[in-house]
């Protein structure tokens, strides 16, 4: 850590970077740890650089960084020289020796341009079938080299990002250089070229059949039987050579650490490549052991198939003769062949090799087996789950009853029985009334005949009808008994309320039974004064300013048709005096019996009277008739009614309820009401009327023992 | 693999929140007591520690045996916690 105190962050992140570290960021929380990892990367450096070396490039590859690959290449270089192996004889200087291939293989590969199909591969050449080291060939940045290995033999032509190396390996290389990269071709190349266009005079020279664009060049390297010349434009083209004798595949790996996998197919016609990602081998080698299997190449053709390159890294094609097979590497990252020329179309999925259904029952199987599982193993707390899901289940079901149906049903029938009391008191309150209307229905239709049949009754004793016979008339025979209630309660009001019928026991032809008999009297006794039709200011409105007179006309005062009996005359001059009161003198009446208008002429003591009379008079309701009233003169009144010019003393009650029907006393008042003009002071009190008439009894009496007679003699002895 | 402790599965189940340094897997009360004497004391600090270290196995372990003292058991039981934490819940 001290060791690193003078670096400052971005330092010390270049270090670490350097050793092929990935950095985070560099605080003082981190640096420390940092530091020391930066230290033991460089101890590890120190002890065993290739180790280290080896392990940072593969990291570098893993992360297939340019700069990486940069440092890798140095490093390989280094370790290669340190390596010391037996490689030899790489005409660049900067190369380290490297192991120099015997060079048995005389036979130059066919060379070919990669995008004929007819491209003929048969290398005639193979001499040794046995393999043979490989002799490698090692690139420089942009320097081509032709490293002659054998004369005439091969040519390496190397750029500077390719740089395969292969170890010996036990294959012999021959190489090809691309006809395209002249420049690179050198002396020994062309004569092997040549070679190769003498031994296969059907393969055009300089034909690419690995042709892949830059910039999988840092990706992938293809360890090919045939070399690979790269031109400066960076197109690299391979060749595959097949050889006989290759017959079983191989892998090498490299002193780099990154593995050759050769493919030879079962013919002995290699189609291998070397690649550069350490991560992609395994998977390379299923591929081409898939591809080996499917490609079943027969021996009988002398085609080496092809393979192709195609211009997106990924894609590759495959040809041989008519046959191509393209080998796309798709974003899942899958391998997919498809063979373009037979019924080879086939997928290869590496990664799930069994049919959905397949896995949808493993599924299944599992989730069952889990089920199980718990099953038995918690039996416990599966019963357990359960009894509290089915009181969970229950509980809620409680709830729901005691909160919200109970509660509803309560107050439903509450809500129903208030409601129903309800109606039922208005159903009885309206029955009530109706019985009672009924009831007083039925009492008025039982006076109405009461009063008809009291009408009609010639005789006062006859005026009376059995009950049963009233009933019989208002009731129908079939509503009798329903109607029995009802027929009482008239009844029994009748009899308690109406004062105008009385009831009583009659024997009907020989038979005991109720009668109702109708009063007449009782309801004409009463003057049946029954108020004013004006108000009092209305009264003195419509009264002249002026008494013109202390006569008066009175209308409406009686109707003739309804008067009954003799002496009603009397009984309006009575009312009269009762309405009008003591304080008015009135000195004469007289009533025009025949009158149609029910007419009454009435003389007052003064013409202050007289006005006050038309007041109380006028306008007011007598016996269901209106009064009204008019001023006479007193010369037409005195023309009429002779009498009245000398009547001087109010008049008096005629008839007197407790003396009614008594002669005597009727006779006196009537002779004293209509008295001879003596000027006697007004008895305005009906005692002092009772008074006076006794008075004239007694003296009548008295006057009858003596034998003598009451005559005007006596006159004022009467009076008092 | 290795069973994992209950400390282990209560972590990594729920989202971390405000728990304490303690309740990380391998981190007993001492080492937490050591911890958050040097200010890490909440899980989440030492996730931001985690996360600084880009999730490196070794240099988590490293700071964690420099800050606390963490033994290579308990560092590596805490890294996966950490570890699996993240891989859940980031």
């Amino acid at each position: 850590m001290s060791s690193f105190a003078h670096l400052n962050d971005a330092e010390l992140r270049q270090e670490l970077m350097k050793m092929g570290m990935s950095v985070g960021p560099i605080t003082a929380g981190t640096r420390s740890v940092y530091e020391k990892k930066l230290e033991k990367l460089q101890k590890d450096a120190k002890k065993s650089p290739a180790k280290a070396v080896a392990a940072k490039a593969t990291v570098a590859a893993t992360n297939a960084t340019t700069k990486q690959s940069a440092r890798k290449t140095v490093a390989r270089r280094s370790t290669r020289a340190r390596a010391g192996a037996s490689e030899a004889e790489i005409s660049d200087s900067e190369e380290p020796p490297q192991p120099i291939p015997p060079p048995q293989r005389v036979a130059p590969p066919p060379q070919r341009v990669a995008p004929p199909p007819q491209r003929v591969v048969p290398p005639p050449q193979r001499v040794e079938p046995p393999p043979q080291p490989r002799r490698q060939s090692s690139a420089k940045s942009n320097v081509s080299v032709s490293s002659p290995i054998v004369p005439g033999r091969a040519n390496i032509s190397v750029s500077s990002i390719r740089a395969p190396e292969s170890p010996p390996s036990p294959r012999r290389r021959p190489l090809a250089s691309s006809i395209a990269s002249g420049v690179n071709v050198s002396p020994s190349r062309s004569i092997y070229s040549r070679t190769t266009v003498l031994d296969r005079d059907d393969t055009p020279p300089g034909r690419d059949p690995f042709a892949y664009s830059s910039a999988e060049d840092s990706d992938y390297h293809y360890d090919q039987p045939a070399r690979s010349v790269v031109n400066k434009s960076m197109n690299t083209s391979f060749q595959p050579r097949s050889r006989r004798s290759y017959l079983s595949s191989t892998t090498a790996t490299s002193d780099n650490g990154r593995p050759n996998v050769i493919v030879p197919t079962a013919r002995g016609q290699p189609s291998s490549f070397q690649s550069m990602l350490t991560g992609l081998n395994k998977f390379r080698q299923d591929t081409f052991a898939a591809l080996r299997r499917r490609l079943s190449w027969d021996g009988k053709r002398q085609k080496s198939p092809e393979l192709m390159f195609g211009s997106e890294p990924g894609h590759y094609s495959i040809r041989d003769g008519r046959d191509t097979m393209r080998i796309d590497k798709q974003p899942s990252g899958e391998w997919r062949f498809r063979g373009s020329n037979s019924e080879r179309h086939s997928s290869l999925r590496l990664d799930d090799g069994f049919p959905r259904v397949l896995l949808i029952l493993l599924g299944v199987f599992l989730v069952v087996l889990g089920c199980a599982y718990i099953a038995s193993a918690h039996r416990d707390q599966v019963k357990h789950s359960w009894t509290i899901v089915k009181d969970a289940a229950k509980d809620t079901a409680n709830f729901f009853v005691r909160y919200a149906i109970i509660p509803t049903i309560v107050v439903g029938l509450c809500t129903l029985a208030v409601v129903g009391c309800y109606m039922l008191q208005r159903y009885r309150r309206a029955q009530a009334a109706a019985e009672k209307k009924n009831m007083f229905d039925m009492v008025d239709q039982i006076i109405d005949i009461l009063r008809e049949s009291a009408r009609t009754a010639t005789n006062v004793r006859d005026a009376c009808v059995a009950v049963p016979h009233v009933r019989d008339m208002l009731i129908r025979a079939v509503d009798r008994k329903a109607k029995a209630d009802l027929w009482e309660s008239a009844v029994a009001y009748i009899n308690e309320n109406e004062s105008r019928v009385s009831t009583e026991t009659k024997f009907v032809n020989g038979q005991e039974c109720l009668v109702w008999r109708w009063l007449p009297n009782e309801d004409k006794d009463d003057p049946a004064w029954q108020g004013s039709a004006f108000s009092d200011a209305q009264a003195s409105l419509n009264a002249p300013r002026e008494p013109y007179s202390e006569c008066l006309k009175l209308r409406g005062m009686f109707d003739l048709s309804q008067q009954r009996g003799l002496d009603w005359p009397d009984f309006i001059q009575d009312a009269l005096l009762e309405k009008l009161g003591p304080g008015i003198r009135v000195l004469h009446v007289a009533v025009d019996k025949t009158s149609k208008e029910g007419v009454v002429f009435m003389k007052l003591k003064s013409k202050r009277e007289a006005e006050d009379a038309y007041k109380a008079l006028h306008g007011s309701w007598f016996d269901g008739r209106i009064v009204s009233v008019k001023y006479l003169r007193s010369e037409r009144y005195h023309q009429r009614f002779p009498d009245a010019i000398v009547a001087a003393y109010p008049l008096q009650y005629k008839l007197t309820y407790g003396v009614k029907g008594d002669d005597e006393s009727h006779y006196c008042r009537c002779r004293l009401g209509g008295g001879n003009g003596s000027d006697q002071p007004p008895a305005d009190a009906t005692e002092e009327a009772e008074g006076a008439v006794k008075w004239r009894r007694h003296l009548s009496l008295f006057m009858g023992i003596i034998g003598g007679e009451v005559g005007p003699a006596l006159e004022p002895l009467i009076t008092y | 693999m290795p069973t994992t402790s209950v400390k282990h599965r209560d972590f990594i189940g729920e989202p971390m929140g405000d728990k304490e340094v303690t309740a990380l897997a391998g981190i007993g009360d001492v080492y937490g007591q050591k911890l958050s004497g040097q200010g890490f004391d909440k899980a989440y600090v030492v996730l931001g520690q985690f996360l600084l270290l880009k999730k490196e196995k070794d240099l988590f372990l490293d700071w964690l045996k420099e800050v606390a003292g963490v033994n290579a058991h308990n560092g590596d039981s805490c890294y996966n916690c950490l570890n699996e934490w993240c891989e859940q819940h980031l």
